[in-house]
């Protein structure tokens, strides 16, 4: 294999991953004395899933920012971070989970312990279900289940989210003996959540991003019409397979080149034994292939 | 291939370890201080023998500061005339450790169990109920106990309580308490916030004092470097605060078996 044909992004990716988390979590004394940063930044998403109550979190997390507008009494629906998640599915789409997600590295380092692998190919029905929760619990049950004042609960935050505990919870109680003293039933439940998520990430490849993730589902509609593509050259390839084999998220590139599973890890690339898979950025036919592989 | 595994095996479990570890500080306060006890102690009686020379004017004096470095410095001087040469150098050597290990004090976070005295009181403030009326930080004065609640409008869980906190305050009238609000988001004499939560307020049933002051002042400082939403303080007849805050709304029973031990104990100390 001629490394000199992979891409520099996909080479260096777990590299790219570590500054992300960082940059996306930079205000890193928080975590000793149990705060949150509270300036400007907060007013902006983060790509990735991490929780605004992470104390070293930088900006929001976008779905806990949206669940929490269209949860309050005054709005139904969150038009400004709506925005600002089309603009970053524009952009990048699926590259966000694979390169930015603080998460999604979380559940990587986690399945490099080394452990029996387990496949998910069989289990590829359960990828609707973050369908599901983006529609179900951070759009549609904030907005329908309201108190007396039109106030509802951002129910996936509250429920679901490991990210949350992992950063926010966690972080938080073990400083500050006030919030140890609060952790009750929920707290035992979401910890439980988290656990889970721990122990199917050793097992399989990043199970929250395949079958939970709202903000993967969020980019995966978005992921086909993304600035940021993937493309084969058909004259390159030779259909043997190896691409379909090492893709970690089930996707078979050569007939589906932006499936919106394809997180742009760029395992293929490094698979393919002619170097016929490449990054490519912009507008303009998909479907033509070059000569040679434009490379980012 | 193996030397990767190997390497990402030793990431991820620096990761687990990290993210375990998190908050830890590297020293506690408890250390710091048994270091600084430690220096001390190796010269003993040249220490008694300088701190014995402090008098109360000093003491005022140097209790101003919070860095206790500066009392020794204080001591030191008293009694430098009648010290040798090689006893002055070792006294102020030590109190140069102790100063160095209070500046990591002060960077620290109060230890959870102790209260510093700066900490203890209730900020200052000058302000207004949400009708308008000036109020102060003497209204602590007028009752054996006032229950402080923070809380903001768009605040599910703090809105949920406000029905029970007026409840506690019908009951606590009668012991001689108050319950008092603030709400964060009025701070500054919004009038927009004022509004929405004044009806909030009425919509829940709430009838009890909510105030607001500057945002700028010791008390806004104090109200915005809260976190956790709802939190409630007790503070006493003297404006000290009692006990720990309880976190979180107090319609579940521990929290309110917090709260109650809050006021048990400032009932019990006022008039003392």
């Amino acid at each position: 294999m001629d490394k000199r044909n992979i891409p520099v992004l996909a080479r260096f990716r777990g590299w790219i991953q570590a500054a992300a988390a960082l940059l996306t979590n930079i205000h890193l004394p928080n975590f000793l004395q149990g705060k949150l940063y509270q300036g400007g930044g907060k007013a902006v998403c983060v790509p990735g899933l991490n929780c605004y109550s992470c104390p070293g979190a930088a900006g929001a997390c976008p779905i806990g920012a949206f669940q929490a507008v269209v949860g309050s009494s005054k709005f139904r629906f969150s038009y400004y971070i709506t925005g600002i998640l089309i603009l970053l599915g524009v952009l990048l789409g699926r590259f966000i989970c694979g390169f930015l997600c603080p998460f999604g590295w979380f559940q990587e380092l986690l399945h490099k312990i080394p452990s029996p692998k387990l496949s998910t190919k069989r289990l590829k029905p359960l990828r609707y279900v973050k369908y599901a929760v983006l529609l179900i619990m951070v759009v549609l049950l904030p907005v329908l289940i309201t108190n007396e004042l039109g106030m509802g609960d951002p129910f996936f935050c509250k429920y679901l989210c490991p990210q949350g505990v992992l950063e926010g919870a966690l972080p938080l109680a073990a400083v500050n003996s006030g919030i140890r003293a609060a952790l009750g039933a929920l707290f035992t439940w979401k910890a439980a959540v988290l656990l889970t998520v721990i122990v199917c990430s050793v097992l399989f490849y990043r199970p929250f991003c395949k079958w939970l993730c709202p903000l993967g589902a969020f980019y995966a509609l978005l992921n086909r019409v993304s600035l940021f593509q993937m493309q084969v050259d058909t004259h390159k390839c030779v259909s043997c397979g190896a691409c379909a084999k090492a893709c970690k998220m089930d996707v078979d590139i050569t007939k589906n080149p932006n499936h919106a599973e394809c997180i742009r890890c760029g395992m293929c690339m490094k698979a393919c034994p002619t170097g016929a898979i490449c990054y490519r950025y912009g507008l303009g036919d998909k479907t033509q292939t070059t000569d040679k592989g434009e490379t980012i | 291939m193996k030397k990767n595994r190997l390497i990402a095996f030793a990431l991820s479990v620096s990761l687990l370890l990290g993210a375990s570890a998190c908050g830890k500080p590297a020293k506690t306060v408890s250390e710091l201080i048994a270091e600084e006890n430690a220096i001390l102690d190796q010269h003993q009686e040249l220490w008694t023998t300088a701190l014995n020379s402090l008098d109360k004017d000093n003491l005022a004096q140097s209790t101003q500061s919070t860095n206790y470095a500066d009392v020794l410095d204080l001591a030191i001087k008293n009694v430098k005339d009648q010290l040798s040469d090689e006893d002055y150098k070792t006294l102020t050597d030590d109190a140069a450790k102790v100063r160095k290990l209070e500046d990591q004090l002060q960077e620290l976070p109060p230890e959870e169990g102790t209260t510093t005295p700066a900490s203890d009181a209730f900020p200052a403030f000058e302000g207004k109920d949400l009708d308008g009326n000036a109020v102060d930080s003497s209204l602590f004065a007028d009752n054996a106990f006032t229950v402080v609640n923070f809380w903001f409008s768009g605040c599910k869980p703090c809105v949920a309580e406000l029905g029970d906190l007026d409840k506690l305050n019908q009951t606590v009238k009668a012991q001689g308490g108050e319950v008092i609000g603030i709400n964060t988001e009025t701070l500054d004499d919004n009038a927009d916030a004022i509004a929405t939560a004044k009806q909030i307020l009425q919509t829940k049933g709430a009838s009890y004092r909510n105030i607001t002051f500057a945002s700028g002042s010791e008390a806004g400082k104090f109200a915005l470097n809260i976190m956790s939403f709802p939190t409630t303080y007790v503070i006493d007849r003297n404006g000290k605060i009692v006990g720990e805050p309880v976190l979180g709304g107090i319609t579940n029973e521990n929290s309110m078996k917090q709260l109650q031990e809050n006021i048990d104990t400032a009932i019990a100390n006022d008039g003392k």
